[in-house]
């Protein structure tokens, strides 16, 4: 299956021993099942490996597409877009974990282009969005596999994520971590750490639900997680707490409908008029938070529905819009 | 007369959020309290609190606080008559919350299976025995799966929060 789709690389005014180096890698990789491919030509490649203190390859810095992950080697440190910077002279050892973290990456989103789905999530297939690319991916894996790992920003306090004990801790204000969380994950220093190392770490402890609530409903962009479906019957096992995470007014619908019975993703557009996009931002927030229950047998057993009266509807329809929400709650998920 | 209601123990928040929400300053039959209450507040509800939101169309929503004595629990069942949905607040300072909790959805069983119901949990939360995830571990528990959030009976977008909750679940 890897092998099949591997990832294209390219090399852009690279010399003649860093390329070597560059094979040596490549092929060590392969043993592990990590297939890189190198190619001639630059703009059909994944991966651009760019010498940037060469004049050859600034230019084709310059040519290469937003989309395509580039590896700036040189002098100086870069940071930008999907950039990965890496100084001169480097060694096989590190360029080889370097390689490999971006294999990992790199190949999961690149399934998630090629997968052929009638919709993803409410956005065209074009989209350059890849969801394992965003911050949110990140925090859900180390949750999921206890991790602990240190976002660092250009700019921005770093954000240590504690996967086991389900906590961050940062001086980063609410303000700072969603422009982080917004970012790309190229554009970030990630680094997987020691359970210790987290000790001495100064900043406020919070907990990992709230952030990854947040960074879910500002990265999702409609990309269902890789790996889930939207034909499978979920529920919520408790409602979210709108009161003190970011919402939207659609998801008081949402959480009312699973909160009462399972239904698949893709039922609930008919039956809410909700954007499947929203639907599926919604959806990617609560499993994050452990608040989806999945796997029923008994799809049988029959929900006793209120028939709720036009008359009533439109009367509950007037206290909600009566009383409003305050504008700073709706931002916290539109900005 | 379409009203809504708000429970919940001495304390809770009740006249608060009502006042935090609606048009007018509550109509109370607050009393000094003269009982174990007087420990938590100096005055209580004891009949019951009282005021109304004005709808686009200039019909009026009642919203009636219960008092929070149980021995004044007779007039439960006098104000739930009519009404369209039940809040339930509770204290989390208080020593036994999730009790609480289940106490008031049990009292209001037969009003909130014909209604429904939302929970707010206020206070401090200094109480580490109930934390958020413990009033959704104990529904789940119970097999009902209720908005329950935590909220400052004093904000008016919290306690707005609560209620549209409430409208979502009686439209389903």
């Amino acid at each position: 299956m890897q092998s099949e789709n591997p990832i294209f690389v390219s090399f852009c005014g690279v010399s003649t021993e860093d390329e070597f180096l560059l094979i040596t890698v490549i092929k060590l990789l392969a043993h592990e099942g990590k297939i890189f491919k190198v190619i001639d030509n630059h703009s059909q490649s994944h991966l651009l490996v760019i010498d940037f203190d060469v004049e050859s390859g600034k230019r084709d810095f310059k040519r290469s597409r937003d989309g395509q992950v580039k590896l700036l080697i040189g002098d100086r440190k870069y940071s930008g877009k999907n950039l990965i910077s890496v100084l001169k002279p480097f060694e096989i050892t590190s360029l080889k974990e370097i390689f490999a973290n971006l294999y990992e990456k790199m190949f999961m989103q690149l399934e998630l282009a090629r997968k052929k789905s009638p919709r993803v999530g409410g956005l065209s297939r074009n989209s350059t969005h890849v969801l394992t690319d965003t911050v949110f991916h990140l925090l859900l894996s180390t949750k999921e596999n206890k991790d602990h790992v240190c976002i660092g920003s250009e700019g921005y306090p770093d954000i240590l994520v504690d996967g086991e004990n389900k906590s961050i801790t940062t001086t980063a204000s609410t303000k700072d971590l969603d422009h982080i969380i917004r970012k790309p994950l190229f554009e970030h220093n990630v680094q997987k750490l020691k359970g210790s190392n987290l000790s001495n770490k100064e900043g406020k402890i919070s907990p990992l639900y709230n952030v990854l609530w947040m960074s879910a409903l500002s990265c999702s962009h409609g990309q269902l997680l890789p790996g889930h479906k939207s034909s499978e019957p979920v529920k919520l096992k408790a409602w979210p707490n709108f009161t003190r995470n970011g919402f939207k007014p659609e998801y008081f619908k949402l959480a009312a409908i699973l909160a009462q019975r399972p239904v698949a993703l893709s039922d609930l557009e008919n039956l809410t008029q909700v954007p499947y996009a929203e639907i599926v931002n919604f959806y990617n927030a609560a499993y994050s938070v452990d608040l989806i229950e999945k796997n029923f047998d008994n799809l049988d057993a029959k929900v006793t529905e209120r028939k709720v009266s036009a008359k009533k509807k439109s009367l509950l329809g007037k206290i909600a819009d009566r009383l409003g929400f305050g504008l700073q709650k709706l931002n916290a998920v539109d900005a | 007369m379409d009203k809504i209601i708000f429970t919940g123990p001495v304390g809770a928040g009740k006249t608060t959020a009502i006042g935090s929400i609606s048009e007018t300053v509550p109509v109370g039959t607050d009393v000094n309290c003269t009982d174990e209450s007087r420990a938590i507040k100096q005055k209580t509800t004891v009949a019951m609190d009282y005021s109304y939101i004005t709808l686009e169309d200039g019909m009026r929503i009642h919203l009636y606080g219960t008092p929070g004595q149980e021995r004044f629990n007779f007039m439960w069942d006098i104000l739930t008559k009519g009404g369209i949905g039940l809040v339930i607040l509770i204290n989390r300072d208080n020593p036994s919350p999730i009790e609480q909790m289940d106490y008031y959805l049990d009292a209001f069983q037969s009003f909130i299976s014909d209604t429904g119901v939302v929970i707010g949990i206020t206070r401090s939360g200094l109480n580490d025995n109930a934390s958020l995830e413990n009033f959704q571990q104990r529904l789940l528990e119970r097999n009902q799966v209720f908005p329950v959030f935590e909220i400052d009976a004093r904000s008016s977008d919290d306690v707005s929060i609560l209620i549209h909750a409430l409208m979502a679940v009686l439209q389903v």
